[in-house]
């Protein structure tokens, strides 16, 4: 049994089978088509076991499991506890929030890529890369060629190209742009929040694309602080319950009421492994900066979006190093033992 | 080279897993496979957690149970009193179904089981019957599936906080194992009176009288005459928690008091013809229930009231019999229909 796949390519009923059940991929990306997948399934030389593949696939899937784990869900905690109930922020609280949101929700889906490709390679497949450091981007355009590229890819090969592209006149390119952002939107889920996600970014690109001979004069610090903020914003859209929450939480923002984070909220990040180091290493530190872990996920976030290679080139060069098999290893067994906490009982009283 | 290191890595991946795995199926913080081990010393706080482990693996052949309002029980006064080898075991905030599954969970693990005391929550028996709080329960250590036994021992917060920090730091640092006269006992945590509870609440405005209909029975024959039938060999010593006037007060003003009264009599009726149940009320004990001192807070009784409770059932006074009961909830009803609330408040 074959099947005809566009083109003219024909593919073995296994193969087409194999390609469209690849579970590394198939939850939450990379996507991945036919003709990059089926022919290395094909592939004779890919059919043994590679242990250079192996070793890198490890490392990488462990270090997106530990973006998934130690890093988003923890934001993603405190990004529940905000959101649940946004009349009652301050302003302090919101930024972080959003800032939370903004971290939570790149570790989280890049992990996942991360996962997966590391996944293809423990089996000899090389799957594309999805993320490449878009909190890095100097503008919203760029911003969108590196986060979930394969999407965008998708969308350029599948509605964009299709719709004329840049090739016909100047405004149907902008049209063009907003049809592709606004399908995103949908694509991201049925809701108004998303629709109005997706076509904030198809504006800001069009107005970016307007602004071109301007934008591409300001000084890169400046384009990237106005790309990030914007990216941000958009974040709060995108993770807000209704339209309402987002503008609250923005309004919350700049009423400039700043004040304290709830203490409900700060105990997220105080997770047993730092209470323990700090309690053997330096006791007392908590008791006088009881935001210490809060502002440490914070920091060493901001420095692994914005500093950090990507976890792919990082993963290759590690199989060279003597010591990354043991570091490797805690890393994953400190992921695997992060799954499950302990839930604590509120309801004294009764 | 990339051979040597995926074979470096499973070794140190196995060794990993293994050690802090192990250490806590060794050493079992929350006593799923064995009672606490003799060399080690054990902190026992967390109900939903221990608790299971606790009727499982302890050996007793009496047990407290119950909400928050049985925290305060000390089994060394049960053991003295009735002779027997007891557990405390709590369920905060818990509604009967709860705690009766439980009970029963029990009396499976433990067929030397012989009494049974139970706090039942007199603002529970009324209430919904098949409410739980099993949401937030780690139905992993409940189940009989041992796989996911890895939510345990694979678990940051159970390595981290119990075994090392409740059992290995614990003892080295000379603790000793929770005894269940401590278990939760949070007596001394807390301010009595009346100033301290007043300040807490705020008063309902008076209301008409609820219109009355008749209990539903199933809080009573669900969640406990079903375990009293089913297990004649147990005797089960119930007793309504002996909440605060205020509460009392707070009904009156909600126009449900009445209705709870005539509730309360039904529910006895239920009760009273199992010769293994015996109901215990000190609702009737008026000087107990108007002293505020006695109370936290509208709810919540001293350690002494506990101490009271278990002495007046190993005495048999204030049970509430076939004989008795009429009288008792005509006592009750005069007294608390026709109390001066308002003085409370003066």
């Amino acid at each position: 049994m074959f099947i005809r796949i566009g083109g003219g390519i024909l593919y073995s009923f296994l193969e087409y089978a194999a390609y469209v059940t690849y579970f590394p991929q198939l939850v939450a990306g990379p996507i991945v088509t036919h003709d990059v997948l089926v022919p290395q399934l094909q592939d004779e030389e890919r059919k043994h076991l590679d242990f250079n593949y192996l070793s890198k696939g490890i490392i990488l899937f462990t270090f997106g499991l530990a973006k998934k784990v130690l890093l988003a869900d923890v934001f993603g905690n405190f990004v529940n506890l905000a959101y649940a109930d946004v009349n009652a922020l301050n302003a302090t609280t919101a930024f972080f929030a959003m800032l939370a949101y903004t971290f939570q929700i790149y570790f989280d889906f890049s992990g996942y890529s991360d996962m997966a490709i590391g996944l293809g390679w423990m089996m000899n497949i090389d799957l594309p890369i999805n993320f490449d450091s878009p909190y890095k981007a100097l503008s919203v355009t760029e911003f969108w060629k590196r986060w979930h590229m394969t999407l965008t890819a998708f969308f350029t090969k599948y509605v964009y190209i299709p719709l004329g592209g840049n090739r016909k006149s100047v405004v149907r390119t902008y049209v063009n742009i907003f049809i592709v952002f606004l399908l995103s939107g949908f694509w991201h889920g049925a809701g108004w929040t998303f629709i109005l996600w997706g076509i904030m970014h198809g504006l800001a690109q069009m107005l970016e694309r307007i602004l071109k001979k301007y934008w591409s004069k300001l000084h890169p610090a400046f384009s990237w602080l106005m790309a990030f903020v914007f990216v941000n914003v958009a974040w709060i859209y995108f993770r807000a319950e209704s339209i309402t929450d987002a503008h609250i939480i923005l309004a919350k923002m700049l009423s400039f009421h700043f004040g304290a984070i709830s203490s409900e909220m700060v105990a997220v990040f105080s997770q047993p492994e730092w209470m323990l180091l700090w309690s053997k290493f330096a006791p007392g530190v908590l008791e006088t900066y009881n935001n210490i872990n809060m502002v440490l996920y914070f920091a060493v976030a901001a420095v692994m979006v914005l500093a950090f290679p990507n976890a792919k080139y990082v993963a290759e060069k590690c199989t060279s190093k003597r010591s990354t098999p043991f570091l490797v290893a805690l890393l994953l067994t400190w992921c695997i033992f992060s799954f499950t906490g302990v839930s604590t009982f509120l309801y004294f009283n009764f | 080279m990339a051979k040597h290191w995926c074979r470096s890595f499973i070794v140190f991946f196995a060794l990993l897993m293994a050690g802090f795995g192990g250490l806590t199926i060794v050493i079992d913080p929350y006593f799923h496979y064995h009672k606490p081990l003799e060399s080690l010393e054990y902190r026992i706080y967390n109900e939903r957690y221990q608790n299971d482990g606790i009727v499982k693996h302890f050996d007793y052949d009496a047990l407290i149970t119950g909400t928050s309002m049985i925290q305060n029980f000390k089994t060394s006064e049960m053991d003295a009193l009735f002779g027997t080898h007891s557990i405390k075991i709590p369920f905060s905030g818990a509604a009967y179904k709860e705690v009766s599954e439980n009970i029963e969970r029990a009396i499976s693990a433990n067929s030397n089981l012989k009494t049974v005391v139970w706090g039942l929550d007199y603002n529970r028996f009324y209430g919904d019957f098949n409410a739980t709080r099993y949401e937030s329960y780690p139905t992993y250590l409940y189940d009989d599936n041992p796989f996911n036994d890895v939510n345990y021992f694979f678990n940051k917060s159970v390595a981290i906080s119990d075994t090392y920090k409740n059992v290995i730091e614990f003892t080295n640092e000379g603790g000793h194992t929770t005894t269940f006269d401590e278990y939760n006992n949070w007596n001394g945590a807390h301010v009595f009176g009346k100033e301290a509870i007043l300040s807490q609440i705020s008063r309902p405005n008076k209301t008409q009288d609820v219109a009355y209909s008749k209990l539903n029975p199933q809080n009573i024959e669900q969640n406990v005459l079903t375990l009293v039938k089913a297990h004649p060999e147990i005797d089960f010593y119930l007793f309504w928690t002996p909440y605060s006037i205020i509460s009392f007060d707070i009904e009156n003003q909600r126009g449900e008091l009445k209705n709870i009264l005539k509730w309360e009599k039904e529910a006895i009726e239920l009760m009273y013809p199992y010769k293994n149940l015996h109901l215990y009320s000190f609702f009737d004990e008026f000087d107990m229930i108007t002293d505020l001192d006695n109370y936290k807070d509208i709810l919540h009784y001293s350690e002494d009231v506990n101490s009271y409770i278990l002495v007046s059932m190993a005495k048999k006074d204030h049970e509430v019999t076939a004989d008795n009961y009429e009288a008792y909830c005509q006592n009750i009803w005069d007294f608390y229909t026709q109390y001066d609330y308002d003085s409370i408040y003066e």
